[in-house]
């Protein structure tokens, strides 16, 4: 969790992650951004996310996210 | 052209429907809304409605095909071994995929056939001519039912969500027949997804006094936007947009103004209308619009404007697009190269003018409105490319990007933008639109201002002091919608008295200002061409 | 208790609705008969400043109507009253609803249904619009808002401003019809116009509505080189067979009607001028009279203030 962090803090360190719980939706997050991100997450924790997971629910906040990579690394 | 903002929807077929819904037993209920829907698509498309059909019939079909596919991956998984289950999964995915484009050829073949054939033809024998074949196709012209544009990507987003196994295929085929047919959604949208709405359409709970109450002012208040601001300046609009030659700069710019303010009013009032009708059962249809022109940039523009549409081409276009593998390897070399900025950029650029080479096809089989979304493909790519250095010069002078005055400015950009675009969506082919755009760029002038031309194009001082006001009316609605206000929630808490008196003053406004009777041509429906 | 608490906001909101309704109708509804009030149709509605029942034949239709016949020029020559309460370019479903207003305010022997309204296409729509208008007349007086005029806040719509043309449509133009129209006009046909459902059903309709009342109908075509056929004529005939009233065309009288259309109309073919009118009159009057058993008021000092006093001024305007 805390590697999630310092990518998001990386990646745009304008905004409080611990806070934010609607990054999509309150288009804090574009979709630039949730690309790189997801490549870079990938790479991170060796995982692929399919297309289908890449819906608003999944990247509104960090928890949401890592709730995400978790499901991932479960399936891989 | 009927539309739902006509005495047959309003005063005829949604009270005789909303009666009927309510006094008939509920396991009749949801036939007799079938039932209506469909009745309302014949009296619109007559016996065009067998395509409709034949899209309901696939859908439903195809989708229980997969259902059943999934059902026998998941027995086999269960009773293999671990190794063997990657190859089994792999191995439904592909007989799947497989139907999924048996159904896209289908559903997107009849949408292609109908509406595009004219133009591909038209083009082909423009080609011919110009090589110097003297082959020349006659350019069949085909009736298209109403909506197939809406329909069809609606049908699509249901094989899709089955594939994605976001939602277990509907055995029922009247379940989803109604929720592909429901009679407010056939004309203009939204496009509504299956998992949000279809159960709901099918409980066919009884309507109740609060929902009714609210939908039939959220309806009253498209009316409004429809009959007073669209309607009203529609004179000027035909004319302008016709004889834009006779006419200075200044008023090629006045027409595009009008018509952008045109094109919102009817389009969001029309949604307006529909979504109004949904609550007045009880059913919560997606929203479509979002106070567009708040909007700071291109890109945030179209995720408050038309939303669902732009929901259907993020979904099921430009993310399977950006992910799929070769992008995704492209995504990995461009941002090691180019960082995370610029280096998604490549890719996203690549999925985003598929996205809208499909966005402007989908408007319409005519090349202004490909220029259309070329326009704002290239617009949100040059926006995505200039902030970083943007974002770097605020930050060396001092700019706060926060500031109320800096937002103010993106806005009203951002609405420049949108109205230029807009200006080529209505031209009457690209050649015109073209021809406005430099005339309104070499003849810019104020003169017809001056010398009073704006008040001869079918509009006098009042009309547009009216329009003004209601344009008024509509942006102080957004403003606390966007500031998170409940209009309608808290009108309905003030006393019975009250919210009469609300509802007569809007059927009173309607009625005493709005555009119809003799000398009045309402405008149709933009987007149920579409 | 429970259902009544959900029926008093629908009645509620019904009955506000309605009051709101009227009360911008009655602002915007013009406050007199006049031009200068605003009134679209003023010359119309002059019926309603005339005493009640005073008035022998009613004359309704669209503009061939009110540019034929001369209420005033009958009342000169044979001695009854009438009024021309044709609107131009009206449908059938306005003079339906100008058949009830007229019926409302007098009961005339006779009403003159002119018969080139009745081809006028209109949807039912238009006739829903009608229709509401009577009973809310901001339907039809909406445009109002722009030009209301201060009377219009503080009085109530009264129509008290006598016409002394009685509806007629004055002209002294002379535009002769061009030789191809004139070729073309009433050519003998044996086909028909067609005739929409909706515009059949409201004939019936108007004929019946005069019928209850004791008012007999006369369907009538004045002559319009441009707007009439022979196609008409059929289908007019064959309606007003159907329907048993009288049809007289008076496109078919050339000897009764010498109409000369080098001289007597006033736009091409489509109006009759004075000139015009006065053949018809002269001719009809009479006829009217004996077929219908109108009574002469000439020398009733009844009639004097509305119609003898006036035949002057009358004379003035048409000349």
């Amino acid at each position: 969790m805390e590697r999630l962090y310092e990518i998001l803090e990386e990646m745009q360190p304008e905004y409080d992650y611990h806070k934010e719980t609607a990054l999509i939706d309150d288009h804090l997050l574009n979709s630039l951004t949730v690309l790189a991100l997801i490549s870079e997450l990938e790479d991170e924790f060796d995982i692929t996310i399919p297309a289908v997971e890449i819906v608003p629910e999944n990247f509104n906040s960090a928890q949401a996210m890592w709730d995400l990579i978790t499901r991932e690394m479960r399936r891989r | 052209m009927i539309s739902y903002c006509s005495i047959e929807y309003l005063l005829v077929f949604l009270p005789v429907v909303f009666l009927g819904y309510q006094i008939l037993p509920r396991s009749v209920r949801r036939y007799f809304l079938l039932a209506a829907s469909y009745g309302f698509f014949w009296y619109l498309s007559g016996p065009l409605l067998l395509w409709h059909v034949a899209v309901c019939l696939c859908v439903w079909l195809i989708g229980l095909r997969l259902r059943n596919l999934l059902e026998e991956r998941d027995a086999a998984v269960k009773a293999a071994e671990r190794s063997e289950r990657k190859a089994i999964k792999a191995q439904c995915a592909g007989r799947m995929r497989r139907w999924v484009i048996l159904a896209g050829v289908i559903c997107f073949g009849i949408l292609l056939s109908l509406k595009y054939t004219p133009f591909f033809v038209d083009n082909l024998n423009g080609l011919f001519r110009h090589l110097g074949i003297h082959v020349q196709m006659k350019v069949p012209s085909f009736a298209v039912p109403i909506g197939i544009s809406f329909y069809t990507l609606q049908a699509m987003s249901y094989i899709f969500d089955v594939q994605q196994e976001k939602l277990e295929a509907d055995r029922n085929f009247f379940r989803l027949t109604m929720w592909l047919s429901f009679f407010p959604l056939l004309m203009e949208g939204p496009i509504a997804r299956y998992g949000t709405l279809a159960q709901k359409i099918w409980n066919v709970d009884r309507i109740q006094g609060e929902n009714f109450q609210k939908g039939l002012w959220r309806i009253l208040y498209g009316v409004m936007k429809k009959m007073i601001v669209a309607d009203r300046v529609n004179s000027a609009v035909e004319l302008l947009y016709t004889d834009f030659a006779k006419y200075d700069g200044g008023m090629v710019f006045l027409a595009a103004v009008l018509f952008t303010c045109q094109e919102y009013m009817e389009f969001s009032g029309t949604i307006d209308i529909v979504i109004g009708t949904g609550e007045c059962f009880g059913f919560v249809l997606p929203e479509n619009f979002n106070q567009p022109f708040f909007s700071k940039t291109i890109s945030e523009f179209w995720s408050r404007w038309h939303i669902s549409l732009g929901a259907w081409l993020r979904n099921y276009l430009f993310y399977p697009l950006s992910m799929s593998q070769p992008l995704k390897n492209l995504t990995k070399k461009c941002r090691a190269r180019f960082g995370n900025h610029y280096g998604p950029l490549v890719t996203s650029s690549i999925a985003l003018f598929a996205v809208w080479l499909f966005n402007g096809l989908w408007h319409g089989a005519g090349w202004s409105y490909i220029f259309f979304g070329m326009y704002h493909f290239a617009l949100i790519v040059t926006g995505s490319f200039l902030a970083p250095p943007v974002i770097a010069f605020c930050e060396k002078h001092n700019i706060d990007r926060k500031n109320f005055l800096y937002r103010l400015f993106q806005m009203l950009r951002t609405a420049l933008l949108v109205t230029i675009g807009e200006m080529f969506f209505r031209a009457l082919s690209l050649k015109y639109g073209l021809l406005m755009f430099a005339r309104m760029i070499r003849q810019a002038s104020l003169q017809s201002f001056a010398d009073g031309t704006w008040l001869k194009l079918g509009m006098d001082l009042q009309d547009y002091v009216i329009v003004a006001l209601t344009v008024l009316f509509v942006f102080v609605i957004s403003l606390l919608k966007e500031r998170g206000c409940n209009v309608r929630g808290s009108l309905y808490a003030k006393p019975v008295i009250v919210r009469a008196l609300i509802t007569g003053l809007m059927v009173t406004l309607i009625l005493l200002f709005g555009a119809y009777g003799a000398g009045y041509v309402p405008v149709d429906p933009i987007y149920a061409n579409f | 208790m429970k259902y009544l608490k959900k029926i008093i906001p629908v009645f509620l909101t019904l009955a506000v609705t309605a009051g709101m309704l009227w009360l911008v109708s009655v602002l915007t509804t013009p406050k007199n008969n006049m031009q200068e009030a605003g009134h679209d149709t003023w010359a119309a509605f002059g019926f309603e400043a005339e005493p009640e029942n005073s008035i022998d034949v009613f004359l309704l239709g669209d503009s061939e109507s009110r540019t034929s016949i001369s209420p005033m020029e009958l009342f000169h020559n044979d001695g009854f009253t009438s009024y021309c309460c044709g609107v131009n370019s009206s449908t059938l479903c306005e003079v339906s609803e100008m058949a009830q207003l007229v019926l409302k305010y007098h009961h005339p022997k006779l009403m003159i249904l002119e018969c080139n309204v009745i081809f006028s296409p209109f949807t039912w729509q238009d006739a829903f619009e009608a229709v509401s208008a009577r009973f809310f007349p901001v339907v039809h007086w909406h445009n109002r808002w722009k030009t209301l005029l201060p009377q219009d806040f503080t009085s109530l719509p009264d129509y008290d401003n006598v016409e002394v043309r009685k509806g007629y449509y004055h002209s002294a133009y002379i535009n002769e019809a061009p030789p191809y129209m004139l070729d073309r006009y009433m050519q003998p046909s044996e086909e028909r116009e067609p005739l929409a459902g909706i515009s059949r059903w409201y004939l019936k309709k108007i004929v019946n509505d005069c019928r209850k009342q004791g008012v007999e109908v006369l369907l009538l075509s004045m002559p319009s080189v441009k707007n009439w056929t022979s196609l008409k004529h059929n289908t007019c005939s064959d309606e007003a067979q159907k329907l048993g009233v009288p049809y007289v065309d008076l496109n078919e009288m050339t000897e009764e009607v010498p109409i000369d259309w080098n001289l007597d109309t006033r736009d091409e073919g489509d109006h009759l001028n004075n000139d015009g009118m006065k053949k018809v009159c002269r001719w009809l009057g009479p006829w009217l009279k004996e077929t219908y058993g109108l009574e002469d008021h000439r020398g009733d000092s009844a009639y004097d203030k509305n119609w003898t006093d006036l035949y002057e001024e009358y004379v003035e305007w048409i000349s």
